[in-house]
């Protein structure tokens, strides 16, 4: 099982896979890559990495405004 | 180039000289500082920035004051509307201290004139609203091999990241394409003050060598639930921007 939070909804999800990509995961999710850095087990990995059973993701999106 | 400090600025200064020390107040008025962007970030971040004493800041922005920047951007009031918000901020950071060299600049960071603006100064903030400019800049920082300061923010929400060249990772390293643009965002004014502050905070920091700066931390502010996260982010060796040096 993945846990994934999803920061700027304010909401925890399980995943019921193994393993899985980042960015079919971002996608998966409804964001595109370059809109949110994905953080698992405390680290920013790319999209190109991959998660596996027991990981903990953060998705955390990126604000442009100033 | 050795400067001093007047007995003026000695008193000016004296609650941060407790802190730091007077060789620290030294660096700062030694320091040359740009804000790009004199937004809900830039307001603030310049605002302590020149009260600290940073000798010089260079502020560019080529936007007018407009009534809907006036929740958040706190160096403009109601009559200033319709002026150019360099023109302002420059005279409202003299007033706050004279003792320092604030020069306002109507103006965008293009990849024409990046690398004059960059090299004007020994550091570089973020107080922009558009991920283009914040990509030229960051480039251009990691050319010169400058601190560049990132803050970006929506509603009650933002994250803040250091860069310093080499020694941890650059903007691009964490956001490797170039994000889609928001134009109008939603934003709640003490955001851009609670990361134009943090901004400020690690500027100082960097320019006086006083505590540790923010490297290889990106930390995530959220309003909601009043959460001050730090995530380790690493360089990525790959990195077109950084990767080489």
């Amino acid at each position: 099982m993945i846990r994934v939070k999803i920061i700027s909804r304010a909401k925890e999800i399980e995943l019921k896979e193994n393993k899985i990509i980042a960015e079919k995961l971002i996608r998966k999710l409804g964001f595109s890559p370059d809109e949110v850095v994905v953080v698992r087990n405390g680290e920013v990995i790319t999209e190109d990495d991959e998660i596996y059973d027991g990981d903990f993701v953060e998705i955390i999106p990126v604000a442009s405004g100033g | 180039m050795s400067v001093e400090l007047t007995e003026k600025e000695l008193e000016r200064y004296g609650r941060q000289i407790m802190l730091f020390g007077e060789e620290s107040q030294k660096r700062l008025k030694k320091a040359r500082v740009i804000i790009v962007g004199v937004g809900g970030l830039g307001s603030v971040s310049s605002l302590y920035l020149a009260a600290a004493g940073v000798g010089k800041l260079i502020l560019v922005d080529k936007e007018r004051i407009e009534l809907s920047n006036l929740n958040r951007q706190i160096l403009y009031t109601t009559k200033d509307v319709g002026k150019y918000k360099v023109e302002v901020a420059a005279r409202r950071l003299k007033e706050l201290n004279p003792e320092i060299e604030v020069e306002g600049v109507v103006d965008e960071i293009t990849e024409d004139n990046v690398k004059d603006y960059v090299s004007k100064v020994d550091l570089v903030v973020d107080g922009l609203d558009n991920w283009k400019t914040r990509f030229i800049l960051n480039k251009e920082c990691i050319r010169q091999k400058k601190p560049f300061i990132h803050a970006g923010i929506r509603g009650m929400y933002g994250q803040l990241l250091v860069v310093i060249p080499g020694k941890g990772p650059c903007l691009n390293c964490i956001i490797p394409s170039l994000p889609e643009e928001e134009k109008a965002f939603p934003v709640l004014g003490t955001t851009p003050g609670i990361l134009g502050l943090l901004q400020a905070t690690e500027v100082i920091k960097i320019l006086t060598n006083y505590g540790t700066p923010a490297i290889g931390k990106l930390i995530i502010y959220d309003g909601m639930d009043l959460s001050l996260r730090e995530i380790k982010v690493n360089r990525r060796p790959n990195c077109p921007v950084c990767g080489g040096i």
